[in-house]
């Protein structure tokens, strides 16, 4: 437990993680009927950042267990679950740690990355839109179209109010640097929860024995479980991360 | 200006989660379908395990939004069939037809055969592939769907299969 401070008991932080896995589970359970909306991406993401990556890290995995016990052992679930959450907690205990200092200063690497990951999301999704590349049922057709372009006008407009806010940073007509931490967490938690998907259209073909035609089917249908997501990312992140950290500050401070 | 930006991140979130909503909701809802004025002549239940349907304008209307799913609510709705399932996040789950329900422990589930692989003016292969499983029914071959009911269109003339298998 080193990397988390060493002055709160690691009896303390185990009942944290045990916490945060039955609240992840719970938030999975209680949205677990509408399709594509969930909110464990922004609670893992807010409790990553806040107490680190080993805590993160022993969070995901616990989550990624004990959720099988209602939804049930699937390898590929299992499989899929213990890469990816981890990996994400990972990469937000990692990202919590960039002091606010960082952001207050501008730092053009933070400007840099935000820009790549919108501006790639974003013409991603409008090129797919716009060439009709994805062959999907024609059921589907116009649901996915609408959700490509939502994605990537909200990936765009997203850039103008990062740069625009980044620009007022630089000049110091802007010292709070939070909204810029904001757009960070919440682009990278967007690409994450692509990731996801991708990562399952590996996984599930492989460990269900699917051939070529019934992967590449499986990999455009994941679209429209995968957009949907992406939406609720883009908003549950910016809408919960203050307020879900304000909540852990005052219920588990860090002395 | 800490204000406006705190104003502007919100209202951001909060629209896009109603355009979230609202997709989300675009994608829900098989009501108001527009009946056919027959019962459906002809369904046939072969045994309790097999169930095999001829799409016809009978039950159903032809529209291009219509899916298979919506022609099984339609013939619930006429009482010649009863099914049962969940929405998740890849489409309709079939569980149950008929009252009869697949079965994890027993390793039993319902499959989902079609009389076509492609449409036309469409792209997408909605059977086919290497593993791909035939069933015949009374000399038509039909094929393992790549697509749930609720991904399959609802073709007049094309006929369905549901049948409860071991895996």
């Amino acid at each position: 437990m080193k990397s988390i401070g060493g002055k709160t008991s690691s009896a303390k932080y185990v009942a944290y993680i045990a916490l945060m896995s039955a609240l992840l589970i719970g938030a999975q359970c209680a949205l677990g009927f509408v399709a594509g909306i969930e909110i464990v991406t922004a609670l893992l993401l807010c409790f990553a950042a806040y107490f680190g990556v080993v805590c993160g890290v022993l969070t995901a995995v616990s989550f990624s267990l004990l959720r099988c016990f209602i939804w049930g052992f699937y390898p590929p679930v299992v499989i899929l679950y213990l890469i990816y959450y981890p990996l994400f907690a990972l990469a937000f205990g990692l990202l919590g740690k960039i002091k606010d200092e960082t952001y207050r200063s501008g730092k053009v690497r933070i400007a840099a990355a935000v820009n790549t990951i919108l501006i790639v999301l974003a013409s991603v999704c409008i090129s797919l839109a716009v060439s009709d590349a994805i062959k999907i049922s024609r059921l589907y057709k116009a649901t996915l179209t609408a959700c490509l372009y939502v994605v990537g006008g909200l990936c765009i407009c997203a850039c103008i109010m990062f740069n625009v806010l980044f620009v007022l940073v630089r000049h110091g007509k802007l010292s709070d640097g939070r909204t810029i931490k904001l757009f960070l967490l919440t682009s990278v938690a967007a690409v994450c929860t692509v990731c996801f998907t991708l990562l399952d259209d590996i996984i599930s073909p492989l460990m269900l024995g699917m051939d070529k035609t019934s992967t590449l089917t499986y990999f455009y249908i994941s679209f429209t479980a995968m957009l949907p997501q992406v939406i609720c990312t883009l908003a549950s992140v910016p809408t919960l991360y203050y307020p879900v950290t304000f909540a852990l500050t005052k219920a588990c401070p860090k002395r | 200006m800490k204000k406006f930006s705190k104003i502007i991140a919100a209202a951001i979130a909060v629209c896009t989660l109603a355009i979230g909503c609202a997709l989300v909701g675009c994608n829900k809802g098989n009501g108001g379908l527009d009946l056919g004025d027959g019962t459906g002549k002809y369904i046939a239940k072969k045994t309790d395990s097999e169930v095999v349907f001829v799409g016809t304008t009978e039950v159903l209307k032809e529209h291009d939004e219509y899916s298979v799913y919506d022609y099984m609510t339609a013939l619930s709705l006429k009482n010649q069939l009863t099914f049962d399932g969940y929405t998740g996040d890849y489409g309709y789950y079939l569980t149950a037809v008929n009252g009869i329900a697949g079965d994890d422990a027993a390793h039993t589930y319902w499959a989902f055969y079609i009389s076509f692989t492609t449409l036309e003016g469409d792209d997408a292969v909605y059977a086919g592939g290497e593993y791909m499983t035939e069933y015949d029914y009374e000399g038509t071959t039909l094929y393992s769907a790549n697509y749930g009911i609720s991904g399959v269109p609802y073709v007049s003339g094309a006929t369905y299969a549901l049948v409860l298998e071991s895996w």
